[in-house]
């Protein structure tokens, strides 16, 4: 999951996607690849848990150590806690092997039948060129304004150049947060609907119960299962995964 | 040798026997005069033995019921053509039988009041013989015409005009049918809409110059419906011109599936199609049994019209029909002589040699009348004008007709005139039972005989023919209630075509809030159902209990008004109006919908069906929302969402919402979805079930005066 512009709801996605993928008894693995290490707080974890697999590999060891695992089933690897100076230097060795997070990924040895969900922070920074690279799918998630409008071809670009590989399989657009009763939102999503009519995009209508799910420390599924949001995350990943994962 | 092979070989001898027959029978020439007159020549001298050979009464029984279960097991065992023909045949085997004994025996009477009134009772059994033989020739194979792809190159496509007439209808009925017709599939530069309004009403101009269509009035209301589409013809100029009645509403592919039928008939000038009503009839309304007993409509567009269609007389029914232009203007329009200005220009558009054609897919959809006034009005209207057709331009006669065209088309007319002969049914055992008078000359048994076989004969060739489309006796009820209505309008017409008036029937009004019964339309039952159960007890009590007769005469009689009693209850309370709430069109269909919260939460839940100005929802259980709130309400098709504020009616688990707001491309959006859905109607059609004869007229006791149910239910009824 991966945007150009900050805010979007990225994890959000990438926690609900991955509730709705376990709910289908898929085996889901969410990797936080955002120095702010905020998915954890998606799965219940605390502030104070500080475990990730950045520091690990700044020290070159392997990162299935850090690998967590939630009642669920669900496994989530957090970014992990690191001083400036250390996110200083993990940063530089990103610069210096484009497809680092790539080889951290090989070595964790998922199975086949496993889906790694990464969560990109905001911005074309190093982090997410690493994201990119490292993907077979990519999730643009965008909102319905003139931010997510505006910056579209960029993203694009940044598709273009860093999902280029032979493994990579396709990219899904997510416009979150829609509401047909605010004209500007309606009529942006329309216009990014016909940008892209020829893409797989989904849409995640605004809903309340997004936020209050995080803030309970829930998810959607099980907070507001009758909710409309709800219904379009186990829409929207099962659109995912009936065009671009098959079974 | 084992028996198998002994089977083997046996079956191969039959085999060869039938080749060796169909082979000298291709040896023939059929097209010789000679032996075609020969073979009906012979054909006809043992028809005439079958039909006049004596038999005493008993030996006529056992001949009648054989007769009865060989044709009930061939109906029941054999699904194909044949069959239906067969089982046709036996029947028209028994009938004859029937009016060959009725004619030779039964006609020595012993008063001249007797004599009169015998030969009434002769006359209307045989107009039920002529429309019995009438309907079985129309019916006997229905022609499954199958719609024509139209060319790859839309270039070729014509210009279409849409009519769509109204005059006093309400704008959110129209409103709707305007929008689905904009919205059929076909090249946007040659779909050309017109709203005729014959209301000359402000906001129907205003609601066709926002939509974009074109609007038409007139200054004066000549010949109605009529006048205006010949006025609307006058002022546009598209090669074809589709008609909707304003309440039928087209579905998107309606010319898709009909247009190409004129690139293979160049001769071609009229394809109508049927005419669905998502709303029951008055008669299945108050009866309840809409969507369980096939209604008049489908007996009509599933059958009758298939069965015109193989003799190119499948008639133009005024709506949901594509007319070529050039051969409408060479008939002067839509005729305005008569007051079913529908059939009589399908009727003027064959004369001149022109090819009619039936396409039997619903490709749109309407109200039925919903009242049982304007339901016996309109029918009343269709009769006169059958009458008067029959009168002035009459099938029979003329040129330009083929012999099936004008066997169809009256029997179409002809079919209408049942009012004195139904009437005369319903009286005709109380001249017995109440006067003693012997108006049928013969011993009651020998009458079982005769009559038995041949009225359940030809219930089982009926059934066989129409079962998919109309449930064996339910039609009675129909033409009961309707026959003292259209006696005199039909017997006026004949007499003189001009008397009368064309009345518009009512449609989309609101039926009262309580249920009521409407005495108007009851009286005239109620009158023949009070003397049939006043003959019932006379009948009784003084020919059986107080022997004054003779005691099979008298059951006969009984069994007769006990029918009558039987389908005359029926009828009464058809004149018990239900309560009908909904003065719109409604459609049942499941789409996601959301309703967005005012705290910004929203509740994800289904569509329940959909009218012009409302909707359903069912919200997911444990859900409940009070009535009286205001919700917006997004629902979805596929990527679409039309959003639309609506003010909840009725509350709870299962809402109904009125629609307070929509815009107008919202309103575009959700017509797409739901009403002009191209897959709407054609799922239910002739999906009937079906009803063996015995088992529908059980059914059909039940809602007579025989059901106690209904008599307990009876309280609380407000005259009008």
């Amino acid at each position: 999951m991966f945007s150009t512009k900050g805010g979007v709801g990225k994890s959000t996605v990438t926690s609900n996607f991955g509730s709705v993928m376990n709910l289908e008894n898929r085996k889901v693995v969410s990797m936080d690849c955002d120095p702010n290490n905020t998915l954890k707080y998606h799965y219940g974890l605390s502030q104070s848990y500080s475990e990730g697999h950045a520091l690990l590999g700044l020290n070159n060891s392997p990162i299935s150590s850090c690998v967590h695992q939630l009642s669920t089933g669900e496994k989530i690897i957090p970014f992990g806690n690191l001083t400036e100076a250390e996110l200083v230097a993990y940063e530089k060795k990103l610069l210096e092997d484009p497809y680092f997070l790539k080889k951290q990924i090989a070595s964790l040895q998922l199975k086949d039948n496993e889906i790694l969900l990464l969560d990109a922070p905001s911005g074309s920074s190093i982090f997410t060129q690493q994201v990119l690279n490292a993907a077979n799918i990519s999730v643009l998630v965008m909102l319905p304004d003139a931010a997510s409008y505006l910056t579209l071809e960029r993203s694009l670009k940044l598709i273009n150049k860093h999902c280029a590989g032979n493994d990579y399989i396709g990219t899904m657009f997510l416009v979150n947060q829609v509401h047909r009763n605010f004209e500007l939102n309606s009529d942006v999503f329309d216009m990014l609907q016909y940008q892209l009519q020829n893409h797989i995009i989904v849409e995640i209508h605004q809903d309340q119960a997004v936020a209050e799910s995080l803030a309970n420390g829930m998810n959607i599924l099980k907070y507001a299962p009758q909710s409309l949001a709800t219904e379009d995350f186990i829409d929207a990943a099962q659109t995912l995964e009936s065009y671009l994962l098959g079974n | 040798m084992n028996s198998f092979t002994t089977l083997k070989q046996e079956s191969a001898k039959k085999n060869s026997l039938i080749d060796n027959l169909s082979a000298h029978l291709s040896t023939i020439n059929w097209s010789n005069p000679l032996i075609r007159i020969l073979v009906l020549g012979i054909s006809s001298i043992l028809l005439y033995i079958v039909i006049s050979f004596p038999l005493d009464y008993k030996m006529q029984f056992v001949f009648g019921v054989a007769f009865i279960i060989l044709s009930a097991y061939i109906s029941k065992k054999f699904d194909n053509r044949f069959a239906v023909l067969l089982v046709i045949f036996m029947s028209f085997i028994m009938t004859m039988r029937y009016f060959y004994w009725r004619f030779t025996t039964t006609l020595e009477f012993e008063s001249s009041l007797e004599a009169v009134l015998g030969y009434l009772l002769l006359s209307a059994e045989l107009y039920g013989l002529v429309i019995m033989l009438l309907g079985y020739f129309q019916n006997a194979w229905p022609y499954k015409r199958e719609s024509v792809p139209l060319p790859k190159d839309e270039n070729l496509w014509p210009h279409v005009d849409i009519f769509v007439p109204t005059y006093n209808e309400p704008l959110s009925i129209v409103k709707i049918t305007i929008v689905a017709a904009k919205l059929m599939d076909w090249p946007a530069d040659k779909l050309h809409v017109y709203l005729l309004d014959d209301g000359n009403r402000p906001e129907f101009k205003k609601f066709a110059s926002d939509l974009g269509v074109n609007y038409i009035a007139r200054k004066d209301n000549r010949h109605a419906k009529a006048g205006n589409l010949n006025n609307a013809l006058k002022e546009s100029k598209s090669e074809f011109v589709a008609i909707f009645d304003c309440d039928h509403i087209p579905c998107r592919s309606f010319l898709q599936m009909t247009m190409g039928l004129f690139f293979k008939d160049n001769k071609l000038a009229i394809v109508q199609t049927p005419h669905y009503f998502f709303s029951p009839d008055p008669i299945e309304r108050n009866l309840k049994v809409h969507g369980e007993v096939p209604n008049e409509g489908e007996l009509f567009y599933g059958i009758v019209q298939e069965g015109n269609d193989f003799w190119n007389a499948s008639f133009f029914c005024g709506s949901c029909a594509v007319l070529k232009r050039k051969p409408l203007e060479e008939v002067g329009g839509v005729a305005v002589e008569t007051v079913t200005e529908d059939a009589h220009t399908a009727l003027k558009i064959s004369r001149l040699g022109y090819n009619l054609s039936y396409l039997a897919i619903p490709l749109a959809a309407g109200l039925a009348t919903d009242s049982l006034f304007a339901h016996v009005n309109q029918r009343i209207r269709w009769a006169r004008g059958m009458a008067q057709i029959f009168r002035i331009d009459n099938p029979f006669f003329g040129k330009g007709l083929k012999f099936g065209q004008r066997i169809c088309y009256s029997t179409a007319m002809v079919g209408f005139f049942y009012g004195v002969p139904r009437v005369l049914f319903l009286l005709a055992p109380l001249a017995y039972l109440l006067a003693g008078l012997q108006i049928y000359q013969a011993f009651a048994l020998t009458v079982f005989s005769f009559a038995i076989p041949h009225v359940v004969m030809s219930q089982i060739a009926g059934h066989k023919v129409q079962a998919q489309f109309r449930h064996s006796f339910w039609g009675e009820i129909y033409d009961t209630l309707l026959a003292p209505y259209v006696l005199l309008p039909v017997l006026v017409a004949l007499i003189n075509p001009k008397l009368g008036s064309f009345n518009v029937t009512k449609k989309g009004g609101q039926t009262s809030a309580n249920d009521y019964f409407d005495l108007r339309i009851a009286a005239p039952i109620i009158i023949l159902l009070g003397l049939n159960i006043f003959g019932l007890f006379y009948g009784t009590i003084h020919k059986i209990v107080l022997e004054n007769g003779d005691v099979y005469t008298s059951l006969l009689n009984l069994v007769w008004v006990v029918f009558n009693i039987i389908i005359l209850g029926a009828c009464v309370f058809v004149a018990l109006e239900a309560r009908e709430l909904r003065s719109t069109p409604r459609v049942q269909m499941t789409l996601p919908a959301a309703i967005y919260l005012p705290n910004g939460k929203t509740i994800f839940c289904s569509t329940t069906n959909f009218s012009s100005n409302g909707f359903g929802l069912l919200l997911p259980d444990g859900c409940n929302i009070p009535a009286g709130s205001t919700l917006s309400v997004g629902i979805f098709r596929g990527k679409e969402e039309s959003v639309i504020t609506a003010k909840v009616k009725k509350g709870g688990n299962e809402l109904g919402l009125e629609i307070e707001k929509i815009s107008q491309e919202d309103l575009i959006k959700l017509v797409n979805v739901t009403f002009s859905r191209a897959d709407n109607w054609a799922k239910d059609w002739g999906n009937n079930r079906r009803v063996s004869p015995l088992a529908s007229l059980k059914e059909l006791m039940g809602h007579g005066v025989v059901s106690p149910k209904k008599l307990l239910n009876l309280r609380d009824l407000k005259k009008i």
